[in-house]
């Protein structure tokens, strides 16, 4: 199972990179689509987390580091760094020289600072202020405590640096499309309306927005990047409808689109497409929490019985049409600290029996499940579910409910099981740190999983020095924590785009398919919309 | 007429101010976290929920947030988007035209098609064409607008590369054809339905009797007689359609890619962004109210026989 992820990965790696090994043509439109539910909010990337709203401003803002697919990690974009502190604390950059915003002014050190102190003074507060949080006296600031954030420093015009109040990897905070770099004065002449009218210094400006329909961009001349980015125009279509994006697709009017598991099977059958799809684990994993405070659930046994009485497998396969990876913990296979060599439960309804027995449930229980109308993580996958426990004596019911109402559950603990899909990335420790007993029950550890060893392999793998121990230590803790079954592992999410023949550079981008970087793409002569 | 008008125009106020407070305790009342939700994201430590209820004015009690919102709101200030954090007013009307457009399309559509099919039907009342023209317009009514417009797409976009499968294309005519039927050929079902009811019923009074006991030509008793007094009842059914229709474009609009106000207002609502709800129910009434008062005042134009007072 874990061979064939690595081979899919490594097909994806090819179809993803084998357009920039040839010669790019330059020219041409290319048609992309926003998927996801509701439409694009702003086109500020402070004042909003939506993956809608950043997959277009990840191509008109950059930020210090930019996600690499080819390496799966943050790379710099904006800067070279110059230097660490001993103590690992304080970060010494210099920006391109010949960075330039879309205004035709260049990219100066101040404009980092005033970036990240404009995300922590915004009111509301930015959905994106945690990740500048990191930064020595960011919450004094953000309180009013201070007049600006005691560790960010411009040295001169290009060079700056950030103290961190922890040894942690800036590049892992820094990255996000929402804490992208803006030009003080376009933000300030636009007022509450820069999200209206961006200005950023990423491969495309900003044309049109038509609100509810799509956002069109422009190739940005003075890009840093020489020759970049090949294309003239990339338009941005809002269709969250999946059987809409199929047939526009089908159509030649999109160059790329986000598949649904429902479509999945067709676009691998169909001669056509299987060649042009692009694929990768999101580092996402679906699971469905279990309330310790439930007396069943608060015993491992039972728990474990119930991971041994699901084929997750064959639920994987057969009802979400194989748009789905196995899970063997918590960490996704794209994962730096993936465990290659972990084994989830496995079926086996026998040992299940067995389990519930010493447990003292071999009568079984009642026990209801939460979840969302989703089709991949929702009640549908919970009846099925349901299917497969009543084997070992549990009666389940569902209850499909809103998100918003299932969310207020589970931070209320008002829940026996509720299924869903939570972020397990990027940085391993952090994902990890999720199901740390000191990690508050209502902002993440949900299910209150307590487990000293697990806290103390966490701890070492915070404090060590040494990259492969601190890998062995994050291995080593997922394997208890899948163990302890504290939530049932379902699957991690493999994010499929399909892409006309026409297209490259196209990328398996593990943080979310969708934040593709247009700087790289190009589309050759075949293209309807080429030059 | 003029103090008909201007009696109509003030029933609005106690009307959108009635509607305004039921929308408003329900869209209130809905459960799930609207901090949350303007955040955009799961997961934030609960100091900051409340940092940003406070800064929403959500920390307040209901019935103080509703004079807060009715104060602003007849001042002409609609409030701030939670999640978009600009003027409600921008987003809504933003939206308002391409909703517009759309549903005087299709119910153009219905009444360029539905009444002379429906017209045609009554006067062949009880032949076969009457019963094939029933039979259509029941299978219009019945057939659901997803899978109508799926099929119009994968036809006209797909199949014939005709017209563009989705999107707004700045307006454009190519853009408008298929979500216009899609959402027009039901209702057209509908009006032939009224119309054909309509003009029987007229067929059977005493004024079109004697109108042909004069010896009138059956195109002069159709036109005078017949079309006229039955359009009253078509005209009445296409206004409340076209305000209704307002309200209905959500599947359409959102199938094609549509950017109109019907699919904003269930997305807010799912959202929690309350006061963009609020604004694009509010204009949703609004523009209902305002037909009606056209329909009102089309009356008399058709037939001046009917007395406002």
């Amino acid at each position: 199972m874990n061979l064939n992820m690595l081979k899919c990965l490594a097909f994806a790696a090819i179809v993803g990179f084998a357009g920039t090994a040839q010669a790019a043509d330059s020219g041409g439109e290319f048609n992309f689509v926003a998927p996801y539910d509701g439409s694009i909010l702003s086109l500020d990337p402070h004042k909003t987390s939506k993956q809608q709203d950043l997959l277009v401003t990840n191509n008109i803002f950059r930020s210090l580091y930019m996600w690499s697919a080819e390496h799966r990690k943050p790379m710099l974009e904006l800067a070279n760094l110059e230097s660490v502190s001993d103590d690992g604390l304080t970060y010494t950059y210099k920006l391109h020289a010949d960075m330039m915003f879309h205004n035709g002014r260049a990219m100066k050190a101040s404009d980092i600072v005033y970036s990240y102190e404009r995300m922590l003074s915004m009111k509301p507060v930015s959905p994106n202020a945690g990740h500048i949080q990191i930064i020595q006296g960011a919450k004094a600031f953000e309180s009013g405590g201070a007049d600006h954030v005691e560790g960010l420093s411009v040295l001169d015009d290009l060079r700056f640096s950030i103290t961190l109040n922890d040894r942690v990897d800036p590049a892992y905070y820094f990255y996000r499309p929402g804490t992208a770099i803006v030009p003080q004065e376009a933000v300030e002449a636009a007022g509450d309306e820069f999200g209206l009218s961006p200005v950023g210094s990423g491969p495309f400006k900003f044309e049109e927005w038509v609100k509810g329909s799509e956002v069109k961009l422009s190739k940005f001349d003075n890009y840093f990047e020489a020759q970049k980015p090949y294309l003239d125009k990339l338009n941005f279509k809002i269709l969250q409808e999946g059987s809409t994006r199929d047939i526009a697709f089908r159509a030649n009017e999109l160059d790329a689109i986000l598949v649904e598991a429902s479509q999945y099977p067709q676009y691998k059958a169909d001669p056509s497409y299987s060649e042009h799809l692009v694929e990768v684990a999101e580092m996402f994993t679906r699971l469905i929490s279990w309330n310790a405070d439930y007396a069943p659930l608060s015993d491992k046994k039972v728990r474990q019985a119930i991971s041994y009485a699901i084929d997750e497998d064959t639920i994987n396969k057969k009802f979400l049409k194989g748009k789905a990876y196995n899970p063997v913990g918590w960490l996704p296979s794209t994962s730096e600290a993936f465990d290659a060599n972990g084994k989830g439960f496995g079926y086996d309804v026998e040992k299940a029996k067995a389990l519930m027995a010493e447990a003292g449930y071999a009568d079984g229980f009642e026990l209801e499940i939460l979840g969302t109308a989703n089709k991949s993580y929702g009640v549908g996958v919970a009846e099925v579910v349901g299917q497969y426990l009543s084997k070992i004596g549990i009666t389940v019911t569902t209850q499909q409910l809103e998100g918003g109402i299932l969310y207020d559950k589970l931070v209320a603990g008002d829940f026996q099981g509720i299924i869903w899909s939570f972020g397990s990335g990027v940085e391993p420790l952090k994902a990890l740190k999720r199901w740390h007993s000191t990690t508050a029950n209502d902002s993440g550890n949900y299910v209150k999983y307590n487990n000293p060893e697990y806290d103390a392999l966490l701890d070492k793998a915070q404090n060590t020095n040494d990259e492969q121990k601190r890998v062995e230590y994050l291995q080593a803790a997922d394997r208890i924590f899948a163990d302890d079954a504290a939530v049932w592992l379902f699957n991690y999410n493999k994010a499929v785009l399909a892409v006309q023949p026409w297209v490259h550079g196209i990328e398996p981008v593990a943080i979310e398919i969708m934040y593709q970087d247009f700087a790289d793409v190009w589309v050759d002569a075949n293209s309807p919309r080429a030059k | 007429m003029f103090a008909f008008i201007v009696r109509r125009l003030l029933q609005f106020i106690p009307t959108i101010l009635g509607i305004s407070l039921i929308m408003f305790l329900l869209l209130n009342l809905i459960p799930g976290n609207a901090a949350l939700s303007s955040a955009g994201r799961l997961e934030l430590a609960p100091e900051v929920v409340e940092q940003i209820k406070a800064e929403l004015g959500l920390d307040k009690p209901i019935v103080q947030r509703y004079v807060q919102y009715i104060t602003r709101l007849a001042q002409g200030d609609m409030g701030q988007s939670y999640l978009r954090r600009y003027d409600v007013s921008e987003v809504v009307f933003s939206r308002l035209g391409a909703t517009l457009k759309l549903a005087f399309a299709a119910i153009s559509i219905a009444l360029l098609i539905g009444v002379p099919l429906g017209f045609f039907a009554a006067l062949k009342q009880g032949t076969w064409m009457d019963m094939l023209l029933t039979v259509v317009a029941v299978g219009g009514v019945s057939i659901p607008q997803f899978w109508l417009g799926i099929l119009l797409m994968y036809f006209f976009g797909f199949m014939l590369h005709l017209l563009p499968t989705s999107g707004y294309g700045n307006g454009s005519l190519a853009n408008l054809v298929l979500p216009a039927l899609t959402l027009g050929l039901g209702y057209t079902a509908m009006l032939a339905r009224i119309t054909r009811a309509a003009v029987i019923e007229v067929l059977t009074s005493d004024y079109v009797r004697t109108a042909r006991a004069k010896g009138l030509s059956e195109l002069a008793i159709n036109v005078r007689h017949v079309f006229r007094n039955a359009f009253v009842l078509i005209l009445t059914t296409a206004g409340l359609l076209f305000g209704s229709l307002i309200g209905q474009t959500v599947v359409v609009e959102r199938l094609f890619s549509w950017p109109g106000i019907g699919s904003l207002v269930v997305e807010a609502i799912f959202q929690r962004d309350i006061p963009v709800a609020q604004g694009c129910l509010l204009v949703i009434i609004f523009v209902f109210l305002t037909v009606n008062l056209l329909v009102d005042i089309l009356y008399r134009a058709i037939n001046p026989q009917i007395d406002f007072e």
